[in-house]
Parts: structure tokens; sequence; C-alpha cells
């Protein structure tokens, strides 16, 4: 069963992200509108994939990602940047990413959201 | 001449110079009649002749002269054909030599011998015909004497003897006559020569004098008395301390030991020499003379003389000295001209018709870094670069045309160092006092500090808009981003759900399809937005400005004509083709339109005023945008190129339009700005280059890459 943690301040993409998966795929999906709530969850739910937001208001997306760099639990959980920032390099400044960094612009196309995750999963 | 003695009056007149020769010349002859007197009595004595012709002669000769010298004492000689009476004297004398021949004897022979002398003496003082004629009497008087021998007492007389001596005295006397001939001819001319010397040197203003080498007078002539008021004779007896003030004497004699010096070294040709001194007049007045001396040699080269020559330039000391003043005060006059040109921090220049410098100052020397020598003479075209010179030479060409002095104008100077500086110039004609032009003048500032202070400003301004605009990009990506694609992203994902959702119609799902294009068609319009906000992307081609517009005005008018804007357009058709992104320039353009066009809203007066036109210089092109809204306030001036800056009410604009125009020009390598119109409303500038160096493409496609 793959287990996969949304974290996006979208609460309507992150609910209709869970439909989309529930209707395409077996997707364990658990989703979050905050970076704090996101970092809890993925430190106890362990998931195979996150799929992080940039653009949040409190805790930055970079920010989460940073810290569940640093906790050895999370530091492996590979992480897809879902953003409306396409750039890379819009994000290298934010400090030093550990993990794989996947980029996905938004609006998301979830057959190929869904390609990418497969394709992460199965190289790990 | 011991009783002439005794006469209270001078023997020798004073006054009358040629009678006191004349008389001169009578007591000349008088002594030969006195010798003539003592031969009688030695004659008479020895037995040679009769005692009646030593008496006769006595008498007659006491009376010839006595009535002479009255004639020549009285001035009664003035009044006959020959005053000289030379002719009246030896017809006397040989009237007198004919009495004694009568009782003379064998010693006539002797007494011929006299009439010789006194034809001598009429060679040289008789004309050719006179000459002839005493001649003529003489020989008709020893005729006669012979004669009266042949008739009344022949004996013992030689006749053979006698006519022999008559025929010889006659060839002595022709001969004697040509020579007089000869000898008064050459008296004619020489007293022609020294008549015209002596009206010279008499009439003369200018004082010749001569002196020897000790410096003492040997000749002055009397034109001394008109210069001096002392007398030729009261000249030569002074001291040179006498004759001239201290100051000129100092000069003669430096002068006079100079030449010396010379003199002493080897012979250099003639030596002449002129001074102005300063000489003494005799009531106590001094003369300004101005005085060359020559000095004159002997055939070994030794100085003998000197000869000066005097001239009185009182009134061209005068003259000379009323210029002096005059040229004091122009000079003076000049030096306050010159020290108010030189002083200015202006430079002041002036050209002839060719454009070479004729006057410069010493701020033109600063300002092109080259001396005055190196400035006067040179063309102005060799302080501009080829296009500098192309607008200074139309500037004067203007000048030449019109004849009206230039507004203040941009001259690119190019300093000598090859520094280009900015340099604000007027010019205006230079006319001769016929009114023609014979030049240019005017007058240019080093305005290079203040333009450089001003780019430096432009730049911090540049700097900080481009900082603030950084800092506002961000926010553009997020703006972008968050606000669009983010509530686009739930659509979409919405979107797809119903796709994925079984039992759609077929109608259904090619709705959605529908739904979901259109939404491709924002995001790619959201990239773009973002994307130029990263890379401006830039298409450069050569295109018309003129055409840019026209093309907008064209798209846009309906808009104008709705809002009832009146659009009055000048096209400089003269502008040419350069680089541009014409698609960016249009949207520019038609921020500008837009702009103007929502100030405007509202206002009673709407007209939109569009001008392209030469830059400040023709590198450039200018474009103005104008209405005649509501101006820009004072505290949004400095705002209005900024990011979402917006004075439209909310919604109607996004405050991106002028930030992005901004941007688009700065890009081009030219500069936006606004200004309040003083009637009203605003006007955005724009200042294009036309001609750019590839540099900033490269570095744009580096940037790029």
């Amino acid at each position: 069963m793959v287990k996969i943690l949304v974290i996006d301040d979208e609460e309507h993409f992150c609910r209709a992200l869970k439909i989309g998966f529930s209707m395409k795929t077996a997707f364990q999906v658990k989703t979050t509108t905050q970076g704090e709530e996101g970092i809890r969850l993925a430190k106890l739910m362990k998931p195979d994939i996150i799929l992080l937001d940039i653009m949040m208001p409190g805790m930055a997306g970079t920010e989460v990602a940073e810290i569940l760099a640093e906790d050895p639990v999370t530091s492996s959980i590979p992480i897809i940047f879902v953003t409306a920032i396409v750039k890379e390099d819009e994000v290298k400044g934010s400090g030093g990413l550990a993990g794989k960094r996947i980029f996905i612009a938004k609006p998301v196309n979830i057959d190929e959201l869904i390609k990418k995750i497969n394709a992460v999963l199965s190289h790990a | 001449m011991q009783k002439k003695s005794s006469f209270d009056f001078a023997i020798i007149p004073r006054d009358d110079l040629k009678q006191a020769l004349r008389l001169r010349r009578f007591f000349m002859a008088f002594t030969a009649y006195i010798i003539c007197a003592f031969l009688c009595y030695f004659a008479y004595f020895a037995g040679f002749v009769a005692w009646e012709a030593f008496l006769g002669w006595g008498i007659f000769a006491t009376i010839i002269n006595v009535s002479i010298y009255i004639f020549l004492r009285t001035g009664l000689n003035l009044k006959m054909a020959d005053p000289s009476l030379t002719v009246i004297q030896m017809c006397a004398a040989i009237v007198m030599v004919m009495y004694v021949m009568l009782f003379a004897n064998e010693s006539r022979a002797l007494w011929l011998l006299i009439y010789v002398i006194i034809l001598l003496f009429g060679i040289f003082r008789l004309n050719t015909r006179e000459f002839l004629y005493v001649s003529l009497f003489t020989l008709l008087t020893y005729g006669g004497v012979i004669a009266y021998l042949h008739f009344y007492r022949p004996q013992g007389v030689n006749f053979h003897m006698e006519y022999l001596q008559w025929a010889v005295l006659a060839g002595i006397l022709a001969l004697f006559s040509v020579i007089g001939g000869d000898i008064s001819g050459l008296r004619a001319n020489l007293s022609k020569s020294r008549s015209t010397i002596k009206q010279m040197t008499d009439n003369m203003q200018d004082v010749i004098f001569v002196m020897d080498m000790n410096l003492n007078y040997t000749y002055i002539s009397p034109s001394v008395e008109i210069l001096r008021g002392y007398t030729p004779e009261e000249v030569m007896k002074q001291t040179p301390l006498e004759a001239m003030t201290p100051f000129s004497l100092e000069l003669a004699s430096r002068m006079l030991s100079e030449v010396m010096e010379r003199e002493k070294a080897e012979y250099q040709g003639d030596i002449s020499r002129t001074l102005q001194l300063e000489v003494k007049r005799k009531d106590g007045t001094t003369v300004w003379t101005e005085t060359k001396f020559t000095f004159i040699r002997n055939e070994n080269q030794q100085p003998l003389h000197i000869v000066g020559v005097m001239r009185d330039i009182t009134e061209r000391k005068k003259a000379e000295s009323q210029r002096e003043a005059m040229l004091e005060e122009i000079r003076r006059a000049e030096e306050k001209y010159r020290s108010i040109l030189e002083n200015i921090r202006e430079a002041y220049f002036e050209v002839d018709l060719a454009g070479n410098f004729t006057f410069v100052n010493d701020s033109l020397g600063r300002l092109t870094m080259c001396s005055r020598e190196e400035l006067l003479g040179a063309n102005y075209t060799k302080f501009s670069d080829e296009e500098g010179s192309k607008i200074v030479y139309e500037t004067f060409h203007k000048v030449y045309k019109t004849g009206d002095p230039t507004e203040v104008f941009d001259w690119p100077v190019v300093r000598k160092d090859g520094f280009k500086g900015y340099v604000e110039a007027s010019i205006m004609l230079q006319k001769d006092s016929a009114g023609n032009p014979i030049g240019f003048k005017g007058v240019l500032r080093d305005v290079t500090e203040r333009k450089q202070a001003e780019q430096e400003l432009q730049q911090a301004r540049d700097k900080l808009i481009q900082a603030e605009k950084l800092s506002a990009l961000g926010q553009l990506s997020i703006v972008v981003a968050h606000e669009i694609l983010n509530p686009l992203n739930i659509i979409s994902m919405e979107l797809q759900i119903l796709q994925a959702l079984e039992g759609m119609s077929s109608e259904v799902q090619e709705e959605l399809k529908i739904c979901m294009l259109q939404i491709d068609r924002i995001v790619a319009i959201a990239e773009e937005l973002k994307q130029f906000a990263h890379n401006p992307g830039k298409k450069m081609e050569q295109a018309d400005i003129n055409s840019v517009i026209s093309h907008i005005l064209n798209i846009y008018k309906s808009h104008l004509r709705t809002d009832e804007i009146r659009t009055e357009v000048h096209y400089q058709r003269e502008l040419p083709k350069f680089l541009m992104d014409s698609k960016k320039m249009e949207q520019v353009i038609l921020n500008l339109i837009s702009n103007a066009r929502a100030a405007m809203a509202g206002h009673e007066k709407k007209v939109l005023h569009i001008t392209t036109d030469w830059g400040e210089n023709y590198d450039q092109a200018r474009i103005i945008v104008s209405d005649t809204g509501s101006g820009i306030k004072r505290e949004h001036m400095s705002k209005i190129f900024e990011p979402f800056f917006t004075t439209n009410e909310q919604g109607t604009g996004t405050g991106l339009g002028l930030y992005i125009s901004h941007d688009i020009i700065r890009d081009h390598g030219g500069k936006i700005w606004a200004e309040n119109n003083a009637s009203g409303g605003a006007s955005f500038y724009i200042s294009l280059p036309l001609k750019r160096n590839g540099l900033k493409k490269t570095l744009n496609n580096k940037e790029r890459g």
C-alpha cells in the first residue's frame, strides 16, 4: 500500500487530489493545509512520498522540506514539490534541501502526477 | 687803402653779401692798379716811359677807382645790366694800359702782358659774348695805339714787330674766348647746383651738420635757427650739454661710443644711426628731433666726418603720444575684456567662416585640454567626433542662414585625451563693420560634471528601481502563481475529476475538454507574464518607430473615438529605422496611450498628442505622448514606474503598465520619464538611441544562455 502525504494550503486542491487518487489509484492519501501538521504527520505515518506546496502561509514548503531533511526518520522520504513556481533555481536559494527534489507545476495533471509518483517509487 | 678806412661806415658792407663780394673783387682789382702804379713809376724811373704816361695813368686810375667804389657802395651798380661792373672795369683798365703804351716805346710788348692778365680775369668773370666784345675792344685799342704811333710818332717804332704783336694778341684772345666759354659753362653749372643746394639748405626745415671725429662742428645749416633759435655760429660754440637734455646726451654718447667701438674692429660697411633726441632751444624750451648720424669715410675707410640730419618731430611725437595714449586706452579696454574672457569659466571662441579658431580663451583650452597655440588656426572639428561635427556644422549653418543666435545646444566635445565631455554651447554670427558675416563667436560651458552627476543620479535611481523591481519580481511571481494558478489548479483538478467520473455523456466530456483548453490558455498567459518578469526575450529588428505608433493608434482608435479623445500626431519622417523589439515597443506605446486615456476620463478637453522627433542630438529618437488629463501628483512622480503602482480605481489597472514600459525602454538602451505640462496634463518622454553597439545585445544573449 503506497502512502502519500499531501501538504498544500489550498484545501480544495487537497480534497480534489484525494478524490482523484482514489478514483485512479490505490494510494492511501493523507492531506493537510499546515506545514507544521505536515511534519508531524510525516513523522507519524512515514509516507512513501510527500507532495509539498512551496508557497504557503506560515511555514513555507522549502522550510518544511528542510526540517524533514534534518530528521533521520523523514530524511529519506522523497518529496515532490507541487508549485506554481516552475523554475528549479527559484527554490535553490532556500537552503540545502536533502533527498530527492522533483517539481511538478500547477495546474496539476493528475495522470502525469501519478506517473511521476510511480517513477519515483520504482526508482527508490 | 688808408684813406678809405677813414670813412665812418664799413668799407665792405655786411648786410649784402653779394655787394660785399663785389667790393672785395673791386679791392682785388684796386690792388692790381697799385701794383701797376709801381710798375709805371719804375718804368718812368728806368726811362722806358715818358712822365706824362705816369702822371696821366695815376690821375685816370684814381678817377676810375673812386667812381667805381662809389657806384658799388651806393648801390648805383644794381641799376645796371651788369651790377658787378666787370666789363666797365676791364674796359677802363684796357684804356689805361693803352694810354701807358702810347709812351712805352720799346717796352710796349711788356705792357701787352698786362692786357693778357686783365683778360685772364675776364675769362673767369665774363660769358663768351662779353669776352669777345672785350677782346675786340682790346684789339681795337691796341690797333689804335699802333695807328697813332704810325701817324704821329713813327720814329723808333718797329711796326713789323707791332703788327706781329697785334696778331699774337688776337690769337691769344681767340684761344682765351674758347677756354672762357668752357669755363663759363662750368661756372654756370656750378652756380646752378650751388644755388640749388643753397635753396635746399636755406629752405629746408631739417638741420644738416657736419662734425669732425672729435665732435666739433665744421658746418651747420642755417635752418638750425628755426629749429633751436640759435644761429649756426652760436651752435658751434655750444657744449653738448647745452645742446640737448642729459637723457638725450646719454643716448647720443652711448651711440657714439658703440660706433667708435665698432670702428676699432674691422670695417663693416657704412654706419648710420638714427636717434630721437630732445634738444634745447634758446627760449629754454626743448624740441624733439630725429637725428640721423652717418659716418663718412675716406677711401681708406677711415671715418672722416659725421654728417647729421636733424628733424623736428615734435608734431610727430605729439601725434605719437596721442596715439600711444589711445592705444593705451584700447589696451586697457582690451585687457579688461580679455581678463573677463580669461577668467570666466565659460569658454569663449571666435572662428572664421571655415570654422578655424581665430580667438580662444584659456577656458576653451581647459575644456579641450589643448594649448591656445594648438587651438588657434585649428578647425572646430578637431574636438568632435564625426557625428558631433555634423551637429555643430548644421548649427553653424543654421546660424549663418538665419543670422539668429542659437539656443543653448549640446556640443559633443571630444577632448584631446579622447574623453567625451558634455558641453553646452551657444553661438552667434560675427559680422564686420559692413555687416557681412566673417565668422562665428560663441560660448561653451563644460557641463560634464553636472551631466555625470545627473547620470550617476539616474544610475542610482535605475539601480534603486532595479532593486525594487527585483523584490517585486518575486512578488509578481507570487501574485501570478498564487492568485491565478492556484485557483486554476483547483478548477483544473475538479474538471479532471469530472472527466474521470464514469457515466459522463460524450457531450459533457466535450464541454469539459473546452474548459480544460481555456484553462490551458490562462496558464499560457500567466506563464508568459511570469516569463517576461524573468526574461525579456527580445526579438530585435530594424523597425520604424512611426509605423509602430500608427499601428497601435489604428488598433486603438475605436476606443479613443468612444471616449471622444482627439488625437494629434506629428511624425518626424526623417527618423531612420533602428533596432527594436517592435512588439515590446507597441506594448509601451499602448500603455502610454491607455494611461493617457484613463487620465483624461472625465475631463472636458481630451486631446492626445503624440510626437516623434530627433532627440537632443541626432543620435536619438524622441517620442512624446501628452495628454490633457489631470497630470501626475508630485508625490506620485517618483513612484509611477514602480510595479503595482496605480492611481486608477481598484480593479481597473494592474499597476504594471509603466513598470513594464520602463523595463522595455531601458532594455532598448533608452530612457522614459514623465513631466507635467504647464497647460495641464502630463507628458511621457521616451528617448531611444538610434545606433547601438552590439554590446548590450550580446550581454542579453549571454544572460539568456
